[in-house]
């Protein structure tokens, strides 16, 4: 089929399952990697799908990467205020039971997701996690999603210069940490 | 000594890791991805999503219309009593340089001139 006849829902479910797995490697948790996918599909048929077919790849990815990037922001005032609660928990109740401590970290896979997940997948997970996200976003849109450095540059909305910098550097720390594993 | 892995080898199983974990995707998961893009794709959704450049037109315009109504009334310039001129006599008094007690007298002045008349 050419490209340009293909149609938004073959493009969308040509894309949906490693988008998911990008959002779900940057932020840990199935429901919020599973909002930032729907709300990166709404907003691409919404605004752009009248454009070429050709178009669609980065400008779903640009979506994509800025969604995760919104989540990233709010995330980070969430875990400050989550820090500075436990502190103030830890303070008053001395040694008793902090609540908040009970709660289950999103970021470390349940029991019934490392059995699904082979060691290399969880490994490679980890690995990726470690990334600072521009790095882990660079590199997975160049590497994985194939998108020239000129494409990745503008989904992720810097310089060229920028985006090979991140993906060198992201290489570099991938192979030193997955490389006792695949040795 | 271990030997290094090369760049493209490690690309190669990373990408091939990747490509691995997406059938790794549980059903449930696969279904809610399905859902969500059905429901991108559904007409009524879209339409609503088309409605919203409109609305947020149209909120701008009432809160700019809002702006200029409070700017409007808070910049009113306050009422303030004007002093009021009554009449030209009066400003011709204001105006002359004579003392001001000749116009208290005045109408002693008229009545000397009145008496003054008469008995010529």
């Amino acid at each position: 089929m050419p490209e340009n006849d293909m149609s938004l829902e073959a493009f969308l479910i040509s894309v949906e399952k490693r988008a998911y797995r990008m959002a779900r490697i940057a932020t840990g948790n199935t429901d919020d990697a599973l909002d930032i996918v729907q709300d990166a599909m709404f907003a691409l048929v919404s605004r752009y799908a009248d454009k070429p077919s050709g178009q669609w790849n980065p400008l779903f990815f640009r979506i994509l990467v800025n969604r995760i990037r919104d989540w990233y922001r709010r995330h980070k005032v969430h875990r400050y205020w989550r820090t500075w609660l436990r502190s103030i928990r830890k303070i008053e109740d001395a040694g008793g039971d902090d609540p908040i401590e009970s709660v289950p970290d999103d970021k470390v896979p349940n029991p019934s997701e490392q059995l699904i997940l082979s060691d290399t997948v969880a490994a490679l997970d980890a690995a990726l996690r470690r990334l600072p996200l521009r790095q882990q976003q660079a590199f997975l849109l160049r590497a994985w999603e194939g998108l020239s450095v000129r494409d990745t540059a503008k989904a992720m909305n810097c310089s060229e210069g920028s985006i090979k910098t991140h993906y060198a550097r992201a290489i570099g720390t991938l192979r030193d940490l997955l490389e006792d594993h695949w040795h | 000594m271990k030997e290094k892995i090369g760049e493209t080898e490690i690309l190669e199983r990373i990408r091939e890791t990747l490509e691995k974990s997406v059938g790794t995707i549980d059903t449930e998961t696969q279904y809610r991805l399905t859902q969500a893009r059905k429901s991108a794709l559904s007409p009524g959704r879209r339409q609503r999503f088309n409605l919203w450049p409109s609305f947020r037109l149209s909120f701008a315009i009432l809160c700019a219309a809002t702006v200029v109504l409070v700017f409007t009334i808070w910049y009113q310039p306050s009422p303030t009593v004007q002093p009021v001129i009554s009449g030209i006599e009066d400003v011709e008094i204001l105006a002359n340089t004579d003392s001001l007690e000749f116009f208290a007298e005045i109408d002693f002045y008229f009545w000397l001139a009145e008496e003054v008349d008469h008995s010529g």
